[in-house]
């Protein structure tokens, strides 16, 4: 898995550095948008200076004509000479008005909301537009008439009366001395914004004086400031020092998600608190997908075919590295080891082969393996049946003659009263207390259990010598078949060569009522059935020469159906000859015949399943089983279970 | 129907007019004019913009035709000249100060302390004016026409005046205890101080902020003093 693992951390890596570029993207591109949008500011603000510089000019270079005009000369110099300054004669003013208007009104758009005509000492003589002076009102204490009437042409912004004014100034020169002055006056309005704003793609001009805005305009742009974002900030922007020092803040956020620079006018009017302010939309990334939302097909367009093809290349190549990856380290073996247990549960193998996995595939064939056999272990540990102590007591005492009828492996029915008589008594020699097995049990002592009471007898009287291991005879009746299993023949066992008796076939039995249980009745090959029947049902042979079972239909595991019991005195004696060695291969051998036999009638193939590979696994469950009860031997039988041949395994006691 | 006075009581009421006739008589008999003539720099220039200061204008150029005039001390507006000394029962009059052709006449003001400054606004503008030294003296609106009246302090000191609208008008205002006249200067310099209390006196001449002159006049007749030279640019330092 480490291939695996190394992807999976690159991965994880390559996701976080990602996700940590993205955000980090996030941030420096929000900042880097803010520095170009301050800088943006910045240079909106130096057009618009340089806008209303030109516009200063033009206002000046307007009003010459109005200065030079004779009418307008020669009625200042006749009020220059006036001695009452307080006074001016009537017929001046009038008619010196009348020609401001008709000058004024040839300004067209340099037309003037005030319009005033002064001496030489700031009184004014005329005016067009605004409201009537008072008598002996003047201007010249004002910068721009008192620089007019030295002789400078001048601009100037007034806050008067409540409006704000640009205001241009030009000396007006008669007869070779300055006589007085032309004072024009524009007021700063949403006009001026909007020809400003124009100039300034995207931008919001406004005019603001203290807290409230005079004029603006905001351009038709998505989130572009509107004058009450704008006048948010002012105060706060009035009191910055920067402003009032320099004449201008830095950017600063409006309200609306806009961005501004405040900034005075040039003139008198900025100590009155009148600015303007330039304000654009900010657009920032408020997340890391808001980048998305900016990108256009452009931007894919004008990616480098190569690189593009290279970075879909790459994934792909990636993706197919990391399936690759995941097929070695995990489909694979995964694969190898769910076909194991499968085969495990198949009952094709007994056990995992742990070789065949590695990493921790092993491991899990190891705890599987081990699984298995604790519960093996931690089931014979838990039923009574197999405690070699309890065997007398569950079982009953074994026959005395050593009886080899089926019931002796507890296969009969225990209910039935024929049944109890054909189940031999025990030995008094085999009883768990030392005394007979079928003497009363002393006071006290555990009752036995119904199913151990001593065996029931077959149903039928059995032919001297049938026991267990008794080959059944070649040609025995084919009682018509009850089950599945009645239904095939049983082959004639094969004799077995070494010597003991032979059990006689189990036979007898009530042809009418069979209350057994089915596995009794006639599924169970080898113990009882056939004989049981009296050849009608399935014919059972048990034999020390039972046919060995495969590995896949042994059924030592089955603790239902494991029995417990002691042997007939007379099998022992039978086997006791040769040694149990000699006696187990026999039997083996028998075992082997019919489990093939019984496999062909099953329909079941057979091939590859050799005498030897068989007999390995019948002397591997009987030395676990003698190990497990401390039984002497283990005799083995066949069966058919589910239409399949199947073995079972009986520890012989004694 | 009003009681008859009795005869004693108008007897009464003659004696006090007469006697109160008879101190204004001495009094007036006792106060004389005081003439003179200030020496005016004629190269006087104000005080130039500091350097850093943002420019009020975009454009300020010659006309090309003729030649600029050069800058001229308005020294109606800008001087003020008194005279204080110690005289009982005297008082100088109120003091009256218009707001004309868009800025203060005078700018330089020398009132009694604990007296009242009157400001009438005889321009077509409106004025802001607020002075930070001077109780109660806030940036109200004073529109064309309309007048504004002033409690100074009763402290002596100088205090500034500007408007709120306009940055060129300033005005200071000479706070004295024992003012006992104050004269109009002339264009041409000359000043004439009204009545003066006869007695030793202090002749004070202020421009601005400050005081450019001082001397003792001994008054007991009418008199003309010598015209006093005016070093603005020393006084300055």
């Amino acid at each position: 898995m480490l291939l695996s693992r190394f992807w999976y951390f690159v991965l994880a890596a390559a996701s976080g550095i990602a996700f940590a570029a993205a955000l980090l993207t996030q941030a420096a591109f929000n900042r880097q948008y803010d520095s170009d949008l301050n800088d943006q500011l910045r240079r909106d603000r130096f057009e618009l200076e340089l806008m209303l510089k030109m516009d200063a000019r033009s206002r000046i270079d307007a009003i010459a004509p109005i200065a030079a005009h004779g009418d307008v000369r020669s009625a200042l110099r006749s009020a220059s000479r006036r001695s009452d300054r307080d006074e001016v004669p009537r017929d001046v003013r009038s008619g010196l008005e009348n020609k401001l208007r008709d000058l004024n009104r040839q300004l067209e758009g340099m037309q003037g909301d005030l319009l005033f005509a002064v001496d030489d000492e700031g009184y004014v003589i005329g005016q067009a537009g605004g409201s009537a002076l008072p008598a002996g009102a003047g201007l010249g204490s004002f910068p721009l008439v008192e620089r007019a009437l030295a002789g400078y042409v001048r601009d100037d912004t007034w806050v008067y009366n409540g409006k704000v004014y640009r205001m241009a100034a030009r000396p007006v020169i008669d007869s070779g001395q300055y006589v007085g002055a032309i004072v024009h006056g524009m007021e700063l309005d949403d006009e001026l914004a909007r020809r400003l704003a124009e100039r300034l793609s995207g931008a919001t001009v406004a005019f603001f004086q203290q807290d409230h805005v005079l004029a603006s305009h905001m351009p038709q742009a998505e989130n572009a400031a509107r004058a009450e974002d704008i006048e948010g900030p002012l105060a706060q922007a009035l009191a910055d020092e920067q402003l009032r020092e320099g004449g201008r803040t830095d950017p600063m956020d409006l309200g609306g998600g806009s961005r501004g620079v405040y900034s005075l006018v040039t003139g008198s009017a900025a100590h009155a608190g009148v600015g303007y302010t330039i304000a654009r939309p900010r657009h920032t990334l408020a997340s890391v997908w808001d980048v998305f939302t900016l990108i256009t097909i452009d931007d894919v367009d004008s990616l480098p075919a190569p690189v593009l093809g290279g970075l879909i290349g790459a994934s792909v190549l990636l993706f197919l590295l990391g399936m690759f990856f995941l097929w070695v380290e995990r489909d694979r073996p995964f694969k190898k080891l769910r076909t194991a247990t499968g085969a495990l549960a198949k009952r094709e193998k007994d056990r995992l082969t742990i070789t065949d996995f590695g990493g921790s595939y092993r491991k899990v064939a190891e705890n599987v393996n081990e699984a298995m056999d604790k519960a093996v272990e931690s089931a014979a540990a838990s039923s009574p049946k197999r405690k070699a102590a309890d065997l007398d007591e569950i079982l009953g005492p074994t026959p005395e003659g050593g009886s080899s009828s089926p019931q002796f492996f507890g296969f009969a029915d225990k209910g039935g009263p024929a049944a109890e008589d054909e189940i031999p008594s025990i030995p008094p020699a085999m009883g768990p207390a030392g005394g007979p097995a079928g003497a009363p049990k002393p006071p006290g002592g555990p009752p036995p259990k119904p199913a151990a009471a001593p065996a029931p007898p077959p149903p039928a009287p059995s032919p001297p010598g049938a026991g267990l291991g008794a080959p059944l005879p070649p040609a025995a009746p084919k009682p018509p078949p009850p089950g599945p299993a009645a239904k095939a023949p049983v082959p004639p066992a094969p004799k077995p060569p070494a010597p003991g008796p032979a059990a006689p076939p189990v036979a007898g039995g009530t042809p009418g009522v069979d209350d057994r249980p089915d596995w009794a009745k006639g599924t169970l090959l080898g113990v009882g059935a056939a004989g049981a029947t009296g050849g009608a049902g399935p014919v059972q042979r048990t034999s020390p020469k039972a046919p060995p079972p495969a590995d896949d239909a042994f059924d030592d595991d089955d603790e239902g159906q494991t029995m417990v019991a002691q042997v007939p005195r007379e099998l022992l004696d039978a086997t006791s000859g040769e040694g149990p060695i000699d006696g187990d291969e026999l039997h083996f051998r028998d075992v082997y015949e019919m489990f093939v036999e019984t496999k062909k009638k099953c329909g079941e193939p057979t091939a590859g399943l050799t005498f030897d590979k068989f007999v390995l696994t019948l002397r591997k469950n009987r030395d676990q089983i003698v190990q497990r009860h401390g039984a002497k031997t283990v005799r083995f039988t066949v069966y058919v279970k589910e239409g399949k041949a199947a073995l079972k395994a009986t520890p012989v006691k004694d | 129907m009003q009681p008859t006075p009795s005869p004693r009581r108008r007897l009464a009421g003659a004696v006090v007019v007469a006697c109160a006739t008879a101190c204004f008589v001495v009094a007036t008999a006792a106060a004389v004019p005081i003439r003179g003539t200030l020496e005016v720099p004629r190269d006087y220039t104000p005080p130039a913009r500091a350097e850093n200061a943002p420019a009020p204008f975009y454009w300020e150029e010659w006309n090309g035709v003729l030649d600029p005039k050069p800058h001229r001390l308005d020294v109606r507006r800008e001087i003020a000249v008194a005279v204080v000394g110690q005289a009982e029962g005297w008082s100088a009059p109120a003091s009256v100060v218009k707001l004309q052709g868009g800025g203060l006449m005078p700018s330089t003001i020398v009132v009694q302390a604990g007296s009242t400054l009157r400001i009438e606004n005889t321009d077509g503008c409106a004025h802001e004016l607020f002075s930070e030294g001077i109780e109660g003296f806030g940036p109200l609106q004073t529109a064309p026409g309309n007048a504004r009246t002033i409690t100074l302090p009763a402290q002596a000191g100088t205090h500034e005046i500007r408007d709120r609208l306009y940055p060129h008008v300033l005005g200071h205002v000479h706070v004295l205890p024992n003012l006992l006249a104050r004269a109009t200067v002339g264009a041409d310099g000359r000043y004439e101080l009204g009545d003066v209390p006869q007695g030793t006196h202090t002749l004070e001449v202020f421009h601005a902020a400050r005081q450019v002159h001082s001397r003792q006049v001994e008054v007991a007749r009418e008199i003309t003093l010598d015209p006093v030279p005016l070093n603005l640019a020393a006084a300055a330092q």
